[in-house]
């Protein structure tokens, strides 16, 4: 099947300024993509190249197999949804939604139902007489996609579109926005900042930084096997050691970590012994439990700074080293008699935990 | 208590005594364009629309009368479409300084003296070989109230969200056609505006004209050659015709401006 976007070698310079560094993402048909990064990554910049609001300075745009880099952004196959509507102020919801259609000269009765369709789909039915200065956020958001989606484009682009949605709405959009994603079975690439967002949503995620693609994959790739530190610090929140690799077997590594303690975790990339490496581990696979007279020499142990108490858990920080913070995420029960000073022995399941190249690339 | 009233009672009488300054002699031209007696003085005998009939039977009042409304459309019309072009071309820049420097530089003229206006005009004319008209005042006028549009027209697209161009073009819509639909009806308030006032401005201008329309006659150029051969009540009739030209004129302008959508 051809991919519905590819995007080859796409490069993109405001004057000295490099935005986007040779970027190559290839997004099949029907698959929900987001591009994920910190404002500045070049996010915004690669879906307003897909658009065609920006001109690549090098590379190659193509939709459904044709190239469409010299092509304006008003007879390529793409729409677009921006961060806060954009909708005609001076036109009702009804011909701000019919506006697309009006230009390829669709009859009126024609127009009519479609909106009506559209409207129905973004459960906004009976709105269509409004006055979209007289919306609500969440609504200004629905009639931007039924807009956007009005003459079934074959790429549907999102640039953060519930940024200025509150988190309850935006929940409940993200999901809605799903659903209708699978129902339609169009593509849809998502712009945003919000980490949850990216992995509620998407098929698959790039993750961007400093105007690179730092990985591309699934969510469950991304957040069990990030290919970075970049990218592991960037979804969830995760604990990185420094450490030397003292032994690899069956693929589980020992490390040495400062503390003089020797932990286990699992390496996705082949390193020597003797690198020096980054441990990164997810709060919720450290295991902590108070210190027992019977520990074994190399143990990981350390004293509780501070307990956060979240509802659902408690997010614990133990210091393994003076400088060193190792954050637990644990059950309510689990924390009972976990406050700050108790001194503790800290573990996890070498699976749970990933060796990372240090330094590598971002 | 005695001493706070004294003071609202100074209060009053100068904010009076400013008002009267401001408004009295306009008030008087006006008055005496009504009264029946040829002659300025007070009393007044009695009232008539004499002057009026005689200022409109007169052909050089009539000829100058077309003339300053002539220049005010061209005014209102070229101001608009050149100021328009400009705050839009100025607001697309992508480098702050410059947009500044050249904003700058096309409100500049509000503040240039109308005398250095007109002369400049005239030996710019002169060296080019155009022949002192209607047409030279009319680029005259158009160039005065330039800044006024462009002034209006900033203030209007500083809050202007470009992202709905965006959408038009994103949903099929060609340049032109976004323009149309779009831009065009959410600054057309503004635009209108800004176009009522260049004609406001270029209907009592003087100084300019003077330099640059030759034998042609506007109405203010003509009540300053009726003043010379002493005041004549129709001069009254035809200042106060102005004036009332003006004040729609002005009003029309800040009731478009007010009903802008924002």
């Amino acid at each position: 099947m051809i991919p519905a976007v590819e995007v080859l070698g796409v490069g993109k310079s405001f004057g000295p300024f490099v935005a986007l560094d040779s970027v190559n993402l290839v997004v099949h048909q029907n698959e929900f993509v987001s591009l994920l990064g910190a404002s500045g990554c070049g996010k915004t910049t690669l879906l307003r190249i897909i658009a065609g609001f920006e001109s690549p300075t090098r590379g190659q745009v193509k939709i459904a197999g044709e190239d469409v880099t010299a092509q304006p952004p008003h007879t390529r196959p793409t729409n677009i949804v921006f961060q806060r509507g954009a909708l005609f102020p001076h036109m009702s919801v009804r011909k701000n939604i019919g506006y697309s259609l009006k230009l390829r000269k669709w009859p009126k009765a024609r127009i009519d139902e479609q909106v009506d369709r559209m409207l129905a789909l973004v459960r906004l039915d009976g709105f269509g007489d409004r006055d979209p200065q007289k919306l609500s956020g969440g609504q200004v958001q629905r009639v931007a996609l039924a807009r956007a989606l009005a003459c079934e484009p074959r790429v549907l682009l999102l640039d953060e579109p519930m940024s200025a949605l509150d988190l309850k709405l935006r929940q409940q959009m993200q999901l809605e926005l799903r659903a209708l994603q699978r129902r339609l079975g169009a593509t849809f690439i998502f712009v945003t900042h919000d980490q949850t967002e990216a992995l509620v949503m998407s098929d698959r995620i790039a993750v961007m930084n400093g105007g690179r693609v730092a990985q591309f994959a699934t969510p469950r790739d991304i957040y069990r096997s990030p290919s970075s530190v970049f990218v592991s610090d960037f979804i969830g929140q995760t604990s990185f050691i420094p450490c030397e690799i003292v032994a690899v077997a069956d693929g589980i590594a020992s490390l040495r970590i400062a503390s003089g303690a020797i932990v286990q975790a699992s390496m996705a990339r082949g390193l020597p012994v003797g690198a020096k490496a980054v441990l990164s581990v997810r709060p919720e696979s450290v295991r902590l439990s108070a210190m027992t007279a019977t520990l074994p020499e190399a143990a990981l142990t350390g004293d509780i700074r501070d307990a956060i108490y979240l509802g659902p858990s408690t997010r614990v920080s133990v210091a393994i080293h003076p400088s060193l913070l190792v954050w637990a995420e644990l059950r309510d029960e689990e924390a009972v008699g976990l406050s700050p000073g108790v001194k503790v022995s800290v573990s996890w399941a070498p699976e749970a935990a990933l060796v990372i190249e240090e330094g590598a690339p971002s | 208590m005695v001493a706070g009233s004294w003071r609202y009672v100074w209060a009053y009488v100068f904010v009076c005594a400013v008002m009267l300054y401001l408004y009295v002699p306009i008030a008087v031209t006006v008055l005496f364009s009504f009264a029946n007696s040829p002659r300025l003085s007070l009393p007044i005998e009695g009232l008539t629309l004499d002057w009026y009939s005689r200022a409109l039977d007169n052909p050089l009042i009539v000829t100058a009368l077309r003339n300053t409304a002539l220049l005010a459309a061209i005014s209102a019309v070229g101001g608009c479409l050149m100021g328009t072009a400009f705050a839009f071309g100025v607001l697309k820049l992508r480098q702050e300084r410059t947009r500044r420097v050249l904003l700058g530089l096309g409100l500049l003229p509000a503040v240039v003296p109308l005398l250095v206006i007109g002369v400049a005009l005239a030996v710019f004319f002169r060296t080019l070989g155009s022949k002192p008209g209607l047409f030279n005042a009319a680029v005259g006028h158009v160039l005065i109230s330039l800044p006024f549009v462009v002034l209006t027209l900033n203030a209007r697209l500083e809050t202007f969200d470009f992202s709905v161009l965006e959408a038009a073009r994103d949903l099929g819509a060609t340049p032109g056609r976004a323009f149309l639909d779009i831009t065009l009806p959410l600054i057309r308030t503004s635009v209108i505006g800004a176009g009522l006032l260049a004609a406001a401005l270029s209907l009592d201008e003087f100084v300019v004209t003077w330099f640059n329309v030759g034998t042609e006659l506007t109405a203010p150029v003509l009540i300053w050659g009726l003043m010379r051969r002493g005041v004549d009540p129709s001069i009254n009739a035809l200042a106060t015709m102005l004036l009332a030209a003006l004040l729609v004129l002005i009003l029309a302008a800040t009731m478009t401006s007010r009903r802008a959508p924002q």
